[in-house]
């Protein structure tokens, strides 16, 4: 970790004493808790005066430990490596708290989301339903602790059907889409071929992982949940989810496991750009490229399973350590693979690079400018390819990160060629860190065999996850997690796809959409509305909200 | 040889015209393949896809019933254009190749106009798409085409045939003809009315079974029918008038499909604005070099 | 000249082409290509299972169940839902459970994907109740032969005896 200098949390502190709250420093966070009149004015400190980066919020219904409901503002300071953790309290009667939303773009969806799965209000802002389904009544909020985690309301389902229209115009692009390999919705207003306005609607399957967390499993098995959040870079997720518990119960975790950890992480962030640029060059038409592409990526495939014994979703992880370790001949084997896929990777890029309507359909496509990446609190390669450097690796070191040494690829044109060549940049750095930490690698245990998780103790991490940050927020609980949140990264770079689609050609809209290489899970619906120029020829039945 | 023999070697060569696209479609996939690492389907995989969709129920669709019967038109005209083909390769008549072209273009706007006989939104697109690019690829390949043989059938009258600027005017010509060929055969770079991701297959999203499969088996034949005129338009000047000519033709129509399929395995696809435009730009551009040559020559 | 090798430059993907070897094998004529580590589905050694459910407490998903009833406990191991973690080896205290490298788990009949091991539960002497295995308590004999006292007994009069005994002990000659 940083040496965190005593003088910048003491700033913190103050900033908490002047808004009538406290604030207490543990490692690398500090926790404020203020009244709910000062809250907006705390964030708005934080974010305006102390650049802080606003992450993600969490509700927490702490009814059974002290009669209220709290929200968690999260925010880190990347340039000090903290975590500001800015928690109010609400009455459980009338839960009501002032929403940041003005002052913090970026807090819509998580204040939304608490809406609806706490019922915690959240005044001075519009209010819509984000996560749960148009049928679900108004009353249940499935994240409160009286609600059973196998509890089904009764649903009035209601028809989201859209009518297919025989009229021209109007293209209807759903409910399975073949551009988008996972699930969205999207509603893009053309006229002709261009896009005028954008809509999003998605959280159609939502897992409730939370509540099953919560509710029916142990510590240890939590892990192999988190690492089905998502099936690409479902290992980042695991280890968030160990990092933080390990955290909240300071719990020291032998050396070598963490570079295990860090090698794994960045094997996997190699496939998954490999696997992204395949895509991308599928979406572009360009057949050969993806097939080579995802041709190079296999060998980091066979890699990964044979470091942790799954091709994906490892199962590596648990909290005090890692569950294989890597021995002389994985490490040859490993130092190997990626020799080769160093050299067959860049020739690759190069030569698809070149492709005439590979670049032309890059450049100059989706453009993200940097002043509305910072607003939005977008993550990852978006971030990065709009001038926004961060970077948890280097700014809240993690795993082993402290012990190599690597650049972090910036470029300021924030087109999809931009959010393309950062991950290039990132494929081979993470090489170099791979190659880096094998070098270095310590001796020793790779777990801890005995260790408690005392009661009631928080802990947040970040994790940089090939799409961007990864939060998981943890309260500990009795053999279980008391409070688990997560948030993955798409969720913050969704907001942004509608600015990057505006006037966009709708021949473009696919690739941009797949640049933020967004990360869904629910059902896969797309709605293009061609506009007459005056006509809006929009056929939805009642139930969906636009 | 006589008219007989004409008769029966074209005959011939029309059964090999309809037989053949279905296998090189499988060549092709085979060629792919390869160059992508991959094994890929075996050589007769087109076929089978065929034969195993024309054994599916076709899925009904609110169209007029006019839709078969613009696929047949489309067969039908290209038959005879095959035909018109092979006779333009024994007689070096160039009425025959007029009389080919004009076929094809008829047979190419049945096609074209076929999706969008579907009332469906996806393949109204597409089908709108695929008409912005047939009207500017099948005139610049109309022109080209004629202009490459008139002039190379006239060799012998302008005589002097080594100028530059007739030089020139053969080889924009020539190259107008292999692009706009190229672009008419709907691979990439120019398969954006069906391969864009966000169209859903656009032209073919209603069609299902035999249906299905006419209209592919029609588009392979659409390709045949375009590589078959460029390699006769090229090649029968310089063979002459001999017995084999019709089965060098057919060697060497292989053979380029066989260019084409590596050619569409290097590029990606273009955008459905920018082709045109840039498509449009190359051709003006090559027929107006083609036009000033053969003028410059003719009377300078 | 640079720019000819510009425009020339996508064709060399034919060059990278014709440098691979054919990466594809005819799966499932040829064998899939995995790694020595590969982690496939599990087989339980019905010998060696004393029936303890330890594996059933650490399986994330809940493939391992344990069905009790009157007189029989059975572990049942449900493949389809199985992620092949193998958390359940590193937990079973006897070593029953084996990892395979098998992953080919197509089946027409869907009673296929279940496995079921029965064990028959001991008799408690003292309340006559079934709560353990007949091999459990075999299995806890040899572990720790100082409790052959109480061995016959289910774990809750097993406590209370235990209990008993300490406080007998301690208190000395409590009745008189
Ligand atoms: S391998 Fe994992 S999921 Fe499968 S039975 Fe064992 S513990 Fe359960
Ligand atoms: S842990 Fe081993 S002995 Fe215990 S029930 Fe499972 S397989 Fe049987």
């Amino acid at each position: 970790m940083l040496m965190h200098s005593d003088s910048i949390i003491n700033e913190y502190v103050s900033l908490a004493k002047s808004m009538k709250g406290d604030a207490k420093a543990e490692k690398d966070t500090v926790h404020i808790v203020v009244p709910k009149e000062t809250l907006v004015n705390t964030a708005s400190k934080l974010f305006n005066e102390y650049n802080c980066d606003f992450r993600t919020c969490v509700g927490v219904d702490e009814r059974p430990l002290n009669g209220y409901f709290s929200v968690t503002y999260i925010f880190t300071d990347n340039k000090n490596g903290l975590y500001i953790l800015v928690k109010t309290y609400t009455e459980p009667q009338n839960p009501v708290i002032p929403s940041i939303v003005k002052t913090v773009p970026g807090a819509d969806w998580c204040e939304m989301e608490t809406r609806d799965l706490l019922g915690i209000e959240f005044a001075d802002r519009d209010q819509y339903r984000l996560v749960l389904p148009s049928g679900w009544p108004e009353e249940i909020h499935p994240l409160r602790k009286d609600i059973p985690y196998n509890y089904r309301p009764p649903i009035r389902s209601v028809s989201e059907k859209i009518t297919p229209s025989t009229e021209l115009g109007v293209i209807p692009i759903g409910p399975y889409h073949p551009a988008l390999h996972e699930p969205e919705y999207f509603e893009l207003y053309v006229e002709g071929e261009r896009v005028v306005d954008v809509k999003y609607r998605g959280f159609h399957v939502h897992r409730g992982i939370e509540k099953l967390a919560e509710t029916r499993m142990t510590y240890q098995q939590v892990n192999f949940l988190a690492e089905r959040i998502c099936g690409i870079c479902g290992f980042e997720h695991s280890t968030c989810y160990a990092l933080a518990v390990e955290k909240a119960a300071k719990i020291d975790v032998p050396e070598r496991a963490q570079y295990i950890r860090s090698i794994v992480l960045e094997v996997e962030r190699i496939h998954s750009h490999l696997l992204w640029l395949g895509v991308a060059f599928h979406v572009v038409g360009y057949d050969t490229g993806f097939m080579h592409m995802w041709r190079v990526r296999e060998k980091i495939m066979y890699l990964a399973e044979l470091l942790t014994g799954s091709r994906k979703t490892y199962g590596l992880n648990l909290v005090g350590g890692v569950r294989k370790d890597i021995n002389e001949e994985k490490k040859q084997k490993t130092l190997e693979t990626l020799k080769e896929t160093e050299k067959d990777f860049k020739k690759l890029v190069e030569v698809a690079i070149s492709v005439p309507q590979v670049k032309k359909r890059l450049t100059g496509t989706g453009i993200l400018p940097r002043e509305d990446a910072v607003k939005l609190s977008v993550e990852g390669p978006v971030a990065r390819a709009s001038g926004v450097n961060k970077d948890a690796r280097r700014d809240q070191p993690y795993a082993a990160y402290k012990y190599a040494s690597f650049k972090i690829p910036v470029y300021t044109e924030g087109d999809n060629l931009a959010r393309a060549l950062v991950r290039v940049d990132e494929v081979l750095e993470s090489i170099s860190i791979i190659e880096q930490l094998l070098d270095r690698i310590p001796r020793g245990p790779i777990k801890l065999e005995d260790f408690e998780i005392p009661e009631g103790k928080t802990g947040v991490q970040v994790v940089e996850a090939p799409r961007g940050g990864d939060i998981h927020f943890v309260i500990t609980g009795h053999g279980k997690p008391y409070r688990w949140r997560v948030r993955a990264p798409t969720y913050s770079n969704i907001p942004a796809l509608k600015i990057m689609l505006k006037d966009q050609p709708l021949a473009d809209a696919p690739l941009t959409i797949a640049s933020i290489d967004p990360c869904f899970s629910c059902t896969d619906r797309v709605l293009v509305v061609r506009e007459n120029s005056k006509t809006e020829w929009l056929k939805l039945a009642p139930g969906v909200q636009i | 040889m006589n008219t007989l023999h004409y008769t029966i070697y074209s005959a011939i060569g029309v059964i090999i015209g309809l037989t053949l696209p279905v296998i090189l479609d499988g060549v092709e996939r085979k060629i792919k393949a390869i160059l992508q690492s991959r094994i890929g389907p075996p050589i007769t995989q087109t076929l089978y896809d065929l034969i195993k969709l024309v054994n599916k129920e076709i899925k009904p669709i609110h169209t007029s019933p006019f839709i078969l019967l613009y696929l047949l038109s489309f067969i039908a005209t290209s038959i005879a254009s095959i035909y018109m083909v092979e006779t333009y390769v024994y007689t070096l008549e160039s009425i025959y190749i007029t009389l080919g072209l004009s076929l094809l273009a008829v047979s190419l706007t049945s096609l074209t106009l076929t999706p969008l006989l579907v009332p469906n939104p996806f393949s109204y697109a597409g089908g709108m798409r695929e008409v912005i690019l047939a009207l500017i690829n099948e005139s610049a390949f109309i022109l080209s085409t004629t202009l490459y043989a008139a002039i190379t059938n006239n060799l012998a009258q302008l005589k002097s045939a080594t100028t530059p600027s007739m030089l020139l005017s053969i080889t924009t010509a020539a190259l107008t003809m292999f692009i706009s060929g190229y672009a008419l055969t709907g691979r990439v770079p120019f398969d954006m009315a069906e391969a864009e991701p966000e169209l859903a297959s656009g032209v073919l999203v209603e069609f299902s079974g035999s249906l299905l499969a006419a209209y592919m088996y029609c588009n392979l034949l659409k390709r045949l029918l375009v590589n078959l005129i460029i390699v006769s338009v090229t090649v029968t000047p310089l063979i002459g008038e001999s017995a084999y000519s019709l089965a060098a033709v057919y060697a060497l129509t292989i053979v380029l499909w066989v260019i084409f399929a590596i050619t569409a395995v290097i590029l990606g696809r273009s955008r459905i604005d920018l082709a045109p435009r840039t498509l449009t730009k190359t051709y003006i551009l090559l027929l107006a070099l083609s036009i000033t040559g053969l003028l410059v020559h003719a009377y300078a | 000249m640079s720019i000819v090798k510009k425009a020339i430059k996508p064709v060399e993907v034919l060059v990278i082409a014709g440098k691979t070897k054919r990466v594809t094998v005819k799966y499932p004529y040829q064998e899939p290509i995995l790694s020595p580590e590969f982690r496939g589905s599990i087989e339980i050694n019905p010998e060696k299972c004393i029936g303890c459910g330890a594996c059933v407490n650490a399986c994330p998903p809940n493939a391992l169940e344990m069905i009790e009833s009157q007189d029989k406990k059975t572990l049942r191991y449900y493949v389809g839902r199985c992620i092949f973690c193998w958390r359940c080896i590193d937990v079973c205290p006897v070593g029953a459970i084996k990892g395979t490298r098998n992953f080919e788990l197509a089946t027409n009949d869907p009673l296929d994907l279940y496995t079921y091991i029965v064990h028959s539960k001991a008799e408690c002497s003292s309340c006559g109740n079934k709560v353990e295995t007949v091999k459990m308590r075999k299995y806890i004999m040899q572990k720790s032969p100082i409790t052959e006292n109480y061995v016959n007994k289910c774990p809750d009069c097993r406590k209370k005896s235990f209990i008993n005994a300490i406080s007998t002990r301690k208190v000395g000659f409590h009745g008189e």
